[in-house]
């Protein structure tokens, strides 16, 4: 089994997550770059440098060539540029993690979380690879399983320490957080900070999430739910809290955990392939829905017809079909979701709630119960307003 | 051959592991043993720590307000260089001034940490006094964190008042807000606690 995981290709998902590590690397250099002479223009400015522990002198190459940072700056970009492009190689991929190490220990000041993640896997990539050498592949397979090895020691660390404290475990650590300005916003402080059902949920749920994140990412039934979770709390941490190198990054950890046929399979299912949906014309509601569904899906991906005209069993509830597949109910929906533009923000909530089974119940609930269509016979429906 | 190819890399691999995990267990009875050698190994090339992932979340938080002057005989008002980025970056989380956001809050967080590791070296009591005051202040001028904030405001003050400015002057702020079983109590408030830092000659390169 061990000598079968060595041989497999997973070269792939290596290059995908290399190329997502370099883009999230080269958005955070550019969004420091119209301060680049504050952070890093000169030595004096700064309170405090790096630990100088183990090696990391060699990052402190500013006291050795001080007002080096223009060069520094320029030549991590092209490092990061070529990086992201088929061109890159090991002393690319060296050179970008190690000006990346001198950016940090420079000014620790405005690195986070997220700039240490990112350094941590830089200095993994350097040894990927995708070539077809066998042995060279083997590297390749173990330096993938040290990152994944690597994620899942940050989320039992972070769970652990977490539980050693009193604000995680009492429930109201999410209260502390967002009450610092830097890593709140007012919305989330107006509204959400002194809810205690979202300050208790919040805090126990992502103690819980952290401490089970090491064991359930290994199984491959759980794994789509904890990436799908663990997506929606980073990318709550990087627009909410406004920490985003972090939580990017974190999102983008979870694609080492997937093969080449499993990202696939994730990636057609948010591809814009034409989908016919199957309205009752005779419902106002359910016109105005898919009136709605017109205005926010470009006409490329979606066409309407009247479920009436197709046939009387599809007038029972909402069908959607791209062809292959029949979706019907509350995954009809999420279909329509995943193709319309401005709510692909929402693509992972509502893929979470569709495979929970919740979508399905809330819809059979709320929606097919609900006053608008009922006194269903046979597939046919008698409206209420127009009893 | 790739049998052996197998085997070495597991051993470097599990070595390298099982490393990590020593360095990221919390302190045990055993830290004493393995310390030295995982310290030796952890060249900081990954740079990941017990606390980095999982702070407790901060109870207080820090700003720090500056004045510019010429002469001693003309001051500005106190200006606060964190509110207008922080303005910028709720409304944009993408925006360069989350970094100086963080960079102005952080330096006089050093600054604090270096004036109360001060304090505490010269026994000050934690209640006001002002002999240890200046005492710690005095040491306190003479040290990194002191001269790159005084750096850092010298080019505020520079940049808003223009060249003309000689002197400079700054005060932190620790903000400690209303405890969560406190949070709605109408008459609870923010308690912010400040410290004045002495006025200071702008500084040049």
């Amino acid at each position: 089994m061990i000598k079968k995981y060595f041989e497999k290709d997973n070269t792939f998902t290596t290059n995908l997550f290399m190329t997502l590590v370099y883009a999230i690397a080269l958005i955070e250099i550019i969004i420091r770059l119209p301060n680049a002479k504050l952070f890093y223009g000169s030595l004096h400015k700064v309170t405090e440098i790096g630990d100088l522990n183990g090696v990391n002198y060699i990052f402190d190459i500013f006291h050795l060539i001080p007002n080096a940072y223009i060069v520094v700056l320029s030549l991590y970009i092209a490092s990061l540029l070529i990086n992201l492009t088929n061109l890159k190689n090991i002393f690319s991929k060296t050179s970008a993690w190690y000006l990346c190490g001198v950016l940090n220990f420079y000014n620790p000041s405005i690195a986070d979380g997220g700039s240490a993640v990112i350094l941590i896997f830089m200095f993994y990539a350097i040894f990927l690879n995708d070539s077809k050498n066998y042995y060279l592949k083997a590297l390749n397979n173990m330096f993938l399983l040290l990152i994944q090895l690597q994620v899942c020691f940050i989320y039992l660390s972070a769970g652990l320490t977490k539980l050693n404290g009193q604000l995680w475990t009492r429930g109201v650590a999410t209260y502390y957080a967002l009450q610092v300005d830097q890593f709140s916003h007012p919305i989330l402080q107006q509204y959400f900070a002194k809810n205690a059902f979202f300050v208790t949920l919040s805090s126990l749920g992502t103690l819980a999430f952290q401490l089970s994140f090491p064991y359930l990412i290994w199984n491959k039934k759980t794994r789509p739910y904890v990436a799908a979770l663990g997506s929606l709390i980073h990318l709550q941490i990087s627009f909410g809290m406004g920490l985003v190198t972090f939580g990017l990054i974190m999102s983008v950890s979870y694609f080492s955990f997937y093969n080449e046929e499993e990202i696939k399979k994730v990636l057609n299912r948010f591809k814009l392939s034409q989908v016919s949906v199957f309205f009752d014309h005779e419902c106002i509601n359910c016109m105005r829905f898919a009136r709605l569904m017109r205005i926010l899906i470009p006409k490329k991906s979606l066409i309407i017809k009247d479920a009436n005209k197709k046939d009387p069993s599809f007038l029972e509830t909402l069908h959607l079909t791209d062809g292959q597949r029949v979706y019907q109910g509350f995954s009809a929906i999420c279909q329509m979701v995943y193709r319309a533009p401005i709510l692909k923000i929402a693509s992972p909530v509502f893929y979470l709630i569709e495979k929970s089974g919740l979508g399905a119940y809330f819809y059979d609930q709320y929606i097919l119960k609900s006053n608008w269509r009922n006194n269903c016979r046979e597939g046919v429906c008698t409206l209420n307003y127009i009893k | 051959m790739k049998n052996f190819t197998i085997i070495i890399m597991l051993l470097v691999g599990g070595a390298h592991l099982s490393l990590q995990v020593l360095k990221l267990l919390p302190t045990n009875p055993l830290t004493n043993y393995y310390n030295g050698f995982v310290a030796k190994y952890d060249l900081g090339f990954i740079p990941q720590k017990w606390l980095l992932f999982a702070p407790e979340p901060p109870k207080f938080s820090h700003r720090f307000h500056y004045r510019c002057g010429i002469n001693q005989k003309e001051w500005s008002y106190w200006n606060d260089p964190v509110e207008e980025n922080l303005q910028t970056h709720h409304r944009n989380r993408l925006s360069p001034a989350q970094y100086k956001v963080r960079f102005f809050k952080d330096s006089i967080r050093v600054l604090n940490n270096a004036h109360s590791n001060i304090g505490k070296g010269l026994n000050c009591p934690k209640t006001k006094n002002q002999e240890c005051y200046k005492e710690s202040i005095k040491k306190l001028i003479d040290t990194k964190p002191y001269e790159a904030m005084a750096f850092i405001v010298t080019d505020l003050c520079k940049e808003k008042y223009g060249e003309g400015i000689n002197l400079i002057q700054f005060r932190s702020l620790t903000i400690h807000p209303v405890s969560y079983s406190k949070r709605n109590d109408p008459n609870a408030k923010t308690n912010v606690n400040s410290r004045l830092y002495p006025v200071t000659k702008t500084m040049s390169l």
